[in-house]
């Protein structure tokens, strides 16, 4: 799929990832709002489409060399176009556009999608709102409904969610090679049951990462290695510093402030690793080889919880009252599964305190001193999470039916006229 | 036009060609300070039924309609009957009350609007004060107003939730736009 002025005869390549030109076309939009979390969940989702669907994808997002950077299209079998000039149309217009996160779409497209409508040129573009994952039980009943816009189109909204009326979970690491890579129900799973991981960072290996320092003897064999992607306002010094054991603590490296380093030099035998940039599935793999994750936002949060690997969750920061009811939609959905397990109110406890920024409570140490019964629980949360209905599925389904409503207009236009028998 | 997260109960506004009467709008925070707002809708035409959902900044034209200051006099099974200050009544059916019900109160004043002649919804101060009826005693330790509990609210009983520090007999101010406590009243 092309970007084109408008009235112009640049075709489209339609095979140009060797498929049939007849094959649904789908363009899904990326606009970053901060750093890798919006790229993150599109590209996932775009890998997973692509790996489900003969559909032509087309996925274009505002800052391309970062989306660049994330993406391996050899294992990723995707890959990323700049966002489009205002002027710009798509050549032909796409069957499905996907708004990830509800950005918004250049003007000149949806002028193309109003036209097409007016002049019924042909079959209605499939467009869809992809919102914020939310445990909260309000994305139940707003999930696939239509918004009707003021210039006419129509929008349908996809809210991701945990429960079945929900547009489905994202993310799985079950979408990165399908069959070969670990999932959270084998190897790397066991590795996190067992809490004996065979193998290092394995960024480190690949350049990765580096050592930024070292305070005291730490042997990283023994130490217990966390990962940690959090926002700016999280008090991970002190956190850290209330583990009994050996840390190896692996962020990105544009995290690692002064004062966060500084801070961390107090938490007893700690090595700190910085991660640099990579690609996803590298990144997958750094989070895949800790014990203890500490993760944010959508992307990150969504994979820890179907690791099986023990995590805390920061949602992106908003007012305390938002915060709560984020917080308490997922502990409401977590308390359902986990309420039988005597050690889930200390997680519980330590989950609401971390996200919502609050003193440590002392179940969080209980916890930490309880590592095993913290895997046991997060196994069980892991699995519960991987047996919900998906978000690529759902999407599929929604576009397959759409593409079924084409064929027929399409059959229909084909079709010569009925005779009528005497 | 305005944005979605401004239109009121009562608001009509415009889907395509069709006038449409807000019954309820609901407000939700998405993620990221992005917010969207679901709304139940019945057209004017064909008195049928709709749900849509808007993000919260999204323009929507809205319908300039006739208003009239009234005060709630009684409810005579299915109308809610209105009345202005010259005595004149206007019913409303009861399912194009949408969240007002929530609220309503002998002698409340509000606006009941007009569509082609006929009183098609009412529409509430956007703040509202009312008594507590019930809610559960505070836990003792916790008075910054972060823990919230439900609260029912005379006469009609609805619930919010307030802040722990919120009694009983406690007069409270409501949004009615999104049903939220806003303040308690000395």
């Amino acid at each position: 799929m092309h970007t084109a002025e408008p009235g112009s005869a640049q075709g489209l390549t339609s095979a140009q990832d060797g498929r049939s030109g007849l094959a649904l076309r789908v363009a899904l939009f990326c606009q970053v709002l901060d750093h890798f979390g919006d790229i993150g969940v599109s590209l996932r989702l775009a890998r997973s489409l692509r790996a489900m669907t003969d559909w032509q994808l087309a996925l274009f997002c505002d800052q391309r060399p970062l989306a660049d950077m994330l993406t391996d299209p050899q294992r990723d079998g995707v890959c990323w176009q700049a966002w489009p000039e205002p002027q710009s149309q798509l050549d032909p217009l796409p069957d499905v556009i996907i708004n990830a996160f509800g950005c918004e779409l250049p003007e000149a497209i949806r002028e193309q999608m109003r036209q097409r409508k007016a002049e019924q040129s042909g079959p209605e573009v499939l467009w869809i709102h992809l919102d914020y994952l939310s445990a909260e039980a309000w994305v139940n009943n707003h999930h696939g409904l239509h918004s009707y816009k003021a210039d006419g189109l129509v929008q349908v909204f996809v809210f991701p969610g945990f429960g079945p009326d929900s547009g489905g979970l994202p993310g799985g690491f079950a979408q990165l090679h399908p069959g070969e890579h670990p999932t959270a129900h084998s190897g790397a799973h066991s590795n996190a049951h067992s809490g004996a991981h065979s193998s290092a960072f394995p960024g480190a290996h690949r350049g990765l990462d580096h050592a930024v320092f070292a305070s005291g003897q730490t042997q990283e064999q023994e130490a217990l290695k966390v990962f940690a992607y959090v926002y700016e306002t999280a008090a991970l010094a002190p956190w850290l510093g209330a583990i009994d054991a050996n840390i190896d603590l692996r962020m990105p490296q544009s995290q690692l402030s002064p004062a966060l380093l500084d801070a961390l030099r107090s938490c007893g035998q700690i090595c700190v690793h910085g991660l640099a940039p990579c690609p996803q599935w590298q990144w997958d793999e750094a989070m895949q080889a800790c014990d203890l994750l500490w993760v944010r936002g959508e992307d990150s949060w969504v994979q820890a919880m179907r690791s099986g690997i023990p995590w805390l969750w920061q949602p992106y920061p908003q007012t305390v009252q938002t915060l709560r009811g984020k917080c308490e939609g997922l502990t409401a959905q977590m308390d359902a599964v986990l309420e039988a397990d005597p050690a889930w109110p200390c997680w519980r406890d330590a989950l609401q305190a971390w996200a919502l920024g609050e003193v440590m409570p002392a179940a969080y140490r209980l916890l930490c001193q309880d590592m095993q019964a913290w895997r046991r629980l997060a196994g069980v949360w892991a699995a519960h999470c991987n047996s919900l209905p998906r978000l690529d599925r759902s999407l599929c389904h929604m576009i397959e039916t759409h593409h079924q409503a084409i064929s027929t207009y399409t059959s229909r236009l084909c079709r010569p006229h009925l005779q009528v028998s005497p | 036009m305005k944005i979605a997260q401004e239109i009121r109960t009562g608001n009509v506004i415009m889907m395509g060609k069709e006038p449409m009467v807000v019954l309820r709008a609901e407000y939700n925070k998405s993620g990221r300070n992005a917010a969207v707002v679901k709304m139940k809708l019945k057209n004017l035409l064909n008195n049928s039924g709709t749900e849509t959902v808007f993000k919260a900044d999204e323009k929507i034209d809205v319908l300039i309609l006739e208003k009239k200051e009234v005060t709630y006099s009684y409810f005579a099974d299915p109308m809610y009957v209105f009345m202005d200050t010259e005595y004149n009544q206007f019913e409303v059916e009861a399912d194009s009350m949408g969240d007002a019900l929530n609220y309503l109160d002998d002698g409340m004043p509000c606006e009941v609007i007009f569509y082609n002649n006929r009183a098609i919804s009412v529409e509430l101060p956007t703040g509202l004060v009312r008594e507590v009826e019930y809610t559960e005693p505070a836990v003792r330790g916790d008075t910054s107003g972060k823990v919230m509990k439900p609260a029912r609210v005379k006469p009609t009983g609805f619930e919010v939730q307030v802040p722990a520090f919120v009694e009983i007999g406690d007069k409270i101010e409501i949004d009615t736009r999104t049903g939220e406590y806003r303040n308690r009243v000395k």
